[in-house]
């Protein structure tokens, strides 16, 4: 009976969700350009895209993101935190407001609107002009060393306000008695962050983790909007790559391939984050 | 505990889910057969009834966008039993959809694709493109137009060769790669008599004089990874003979893009942006913002496609000049183009004639040659270079094209012979320009892609 209720729901997951990624797993061992016949090419397409320097060029593309809009953004946000939970801050509501905007906006608009910051006479630039001189101006979007992380600080600007407030709402039940205690017996205010806030806000920080990571793994419309993947493939990122293959190029069967690896590489990069950040 | 464990595994599925789902809407196979060619066809839509038409179209420019939508608009007038539903795209966004579109249950009646293997090839191969041979006969194609208009919008049944076999595709107008100036900026920096920069040297020396001046010598917008690669085209034209680029660009064996010519091009390629005869941040900039900066005077020159003639002298006015890219070692002049992005039949359409008769409108009537004209070009058809011009603009354009295919200096697009050649040049070039990879190397990659591709074929 309570099988039966869940059915509508599962109907919809089914169709949307489960029989797509079926589907996908089997398109990659086709060769196929989306329009004509399909054949069956065995494990081909892998054997491609693994030997392909552009797929690794675009896993390394992926753990930069790793880096800007998970790993920084959380070690950010949790000595942020630290530092909030043992004090009462006015208006706390308002700077959660202002952190979590945004995270609020599509990562596409985000791109866009810092692609204006970056420009060579965009804001960015301009400030750089009047403090450093002319020389110093760059053109962060079109340059093959900038590109990477200046789009990185954009995922970073993008997640950190979405991990802040993750983690305060952690915070929000740990019993101040807690810190009491531990100011008792004499700890500082590091050992309180190790003691008290830390293990508080556990599940918090692992669900952050697990969101951002995904996030910067799969991030696919900021590269797209800012830079097309470019300078070259300077910040091409897995998505991409298969989004040119799948929809530009044709090569429908290597696309799926990197999907499939790339939902892999997910897979692990969770359950490892799900291993470190143990609830117990 | 238990249950928090669960959730981060949820967590971990719908993350996964959502990488993979992307890609699982990919389409539906179609017959894989190109399709079958009409064969008693009309040349009217009256006995269709009251019907909606469906157009596609997606070229660069803002100007020529404005003109076929008059062309649209009296072409309704003509046939008052005609809606015409026109969908405008921009090339980039048309070229990442157009395969989609055109496969699903209802894709346009008629559509402006992409000569070459990487979109109209494609499309034909799976059989999604009418067969246009009858209307030719019927509309009188052949005679109205160029041979050479018709012969590069050719495959053959099989799907193997580009350049014989059936028509799939009819182009509205020339196209061709020159160099757009702006004369009160070469007249701040001393150059009174562009004439006098129709060679090499000359042209090379009026770079240097901008740079000395401070202006951006060339203006460049490449952050969509195609309009870089129309200047190399350019350079190839200094050292590679227009017979030998179009053999490579058609297929044709024995053909290499690793040669001395080519290395050559690749070279002094990478040396402009080196230099700063680029704009510093042109693989930043987009095409239309490009377009914009030499419209407002940040540079001499802008080397690209006479799709922008409109666009440019609308913003420059009277300070906008046309001229071939000047002649190489040769002494002959040379160029990049044909024809524009022609519009295509859907094999799905219910009303063939009608939209066989909006093709006709829109590429080979009387109307069609004075459209072209106003919106910045001559249309494809042998009248459209003796239309009559006002606009000294284009008339300078017109001029130059004569003069081009009188030194038989155009070749064509050199992203045509791989599916995959558009989007792995444009990648690759930004590379070159970035310094990232060698011009030996790119020569090399650009080769190994063909090869790859003809290997396949075989």
């Amino acid at each position: 009976m309570p099988y039966l209720l869940i059915l509508p729901g599962f109907v919809f997951y089914a169709l949307f969700v489960l029989v797509p990624i079926v589907d996908t797993v089997r398109l990659s061992f086709l060769e196929w350009d989306g329009l004509s016949p399909q054949v069956f090419v065995g494990l081909d397409n892998y054997v491609q895209v693994l030997s392909d320097p552009n797929t690794w060029t675009s896993l390394r593309v992926s753990l930069v993101f790793v880096l800007f809009s998970c790993l920084l953004p959380v070690a950010a946000a949790l000595l942020l935190v630290g530092v909030i939970a043992r004090t009462k801050i006015r208006g706390l509501s308002f700077f959660r407001f202002v952190f979590f905007l945004p995270y609020t906006i599509a990562l596409a608009v985000v791109a866009i609107a810092w692609r204006w910051l970056y420009a060579q006479d965009g804001s960015l630039n301009a400030i750089i002009r009047a403090v450093f001189g002319e020389e110093f101006v760059r053109p962060f979007l079109g340059d093959a060393d900038l590109a990477l992380p200046a789009l990185g600080i954009v995922g970073l600007w993008a997640t950190f306000g979405f991990v802040v407030v993750m983690l305060l709402s952690g915070t929000q039940h740990i019993q101040k008695e807690l810190y009491e205690a531990a100011r008792m017996d004499g700890a500082g205010p590091v050992r309180e962050f190790f003691t008290v806030t830390l293990p508080g806000i556990r599940h918090e920080l692992r669900v952050s983790l697990v969101m951002t990571l995904t996030l910067a793994l799969r991030v696919f419309d900021l590269p797209l909007m800012a830079t097309q993947g470019g300078p070259g493939y300077a910040t091409t990122t897995p998505s991409l790559q298969m989004y040119r293959d799948v929809f530009i190029n044709g090569q429908i069967g290597p696309g799926s391939a990197i999907a499939v690896l790339l939902t892999i590489v997910i897979f692990v990069g969770v359950a490892l984050v799900n291993r470190l950040v143990r609830s117990e | 505990m238990l249950r928090h464990h669960r959730s981060a595994r949820a967590l971990t599925a719908l993350a996964a889910a959502v990488t993979v789902g992307a890609t699982g809407c990919a389409g539906t196979s179609s017959s894989g057969q190109p399709a079958a060619a009409p064969t008693a066809v009309g040349t009217s839509c009256d006995k269709y009834g009251d019907i909606k038409l469906t157009v596609g179209m997606s070229e660069a420019g803002e100007t020529i966008a404005n003109e076929f939508k008059k062309q649209v608009e009296s072409f309704q007038q003509a046939n008052p039993n005609v809606t015409v539903d026109l969908q405008i795209k921009d090339w980039a966004s048309s070229a990442n959809t157009i395969k989609l579109v055109m496969s699903g249950n209802n894709p346009p009646d008629v559509m402006q694709g992409n000569s070459g293997w990487a979109i109209n090839g494609a499309l034909w191969k799976a059989g999604l493109l009418l067969n246009l041979d009858a209307y030719a006969k019927a509309f009188g194609w052949n005679d109205k137009f160029h041979e050479s208009a018709l012969t590069v919008n050719k495959f053959t049944t099989d799907g193997k060769v580009l350049g014989e076999g059936s028509l799939v595709a009819v182009p509205p107008a020339i196209q061709y790669v020159g160099v757009f100036y702006n004369e009160a900026v070469l007249k701040k920096i001393g150059i009174d008599d562009v004439s006098s920069l129709d060679s090499k040297e000359a042209f090379l020396g009026a770079l240097d004089k901008a740079k000395e001046a401070g202006v951006t010598p060339v203006m460049l917008g490449d952050s969509e990874k195609w309009p870089a690669l129309h200047n190399l085209s350019l350079l190839n034209g200094w050292y590679v003979a227009p017979e030998q680029i179009n053999n490579w660009a058609l297929n044709r064996e024995g053909s290499t893009y690793d040669d001395e010519g080519h290395l050559k091009a690749s070279t002094d390629f990478r040396a402009w942006m080196q230099k700063g005869y680029f704009n510093s941040d042109a693989l930043a900039t987009s095409f239309t913002d490009a377009t914009n900066r030499f419209g407002r005077g940040e540079a001499a020159f802008f080397v690209t496609g006479t799709w922008a003639l409109g666009d440019v002298r609308k913003s420059l006015g009277d300070d906008a000049g046309f001229m071939l890219f000047p002649a190489g070692e040769s002494g002959k002049h040379a160029a990049v183009g044909g024809y524009s992005l022609p519009f295509s039949i859907s094999a799905k359409t219910k009303y063939p004639d009608c939209a066989a008769a909006f093709v006709d409108y829109v590429t080979a009537s009387d109307e069609a040659v004075k459209a072209q004209i106003a919106a910045g070009r001559p249309s494809a058809t042998k009248e459209g270079v003796n239309a009559q011009i006002d606009d000294p603009l284009l008339k300078q354009m017109v001029t130059e094209y004569q003069r081009l295919t009188s030194e038989n200096g155009l070749f064509t697009w050199e992203d045509w012979p791989t599916p995959t050649m558009l989007t792995f040049q444009g990648s690759e070039a930004q590379r070159l320009l970035s310094g990232e990879i060698t011009p030996k190397q790119y020569n090399e990659a650009v080769q190994q892609n063909w090869a790859d591709y003809m290997e396949t074929r075989s």
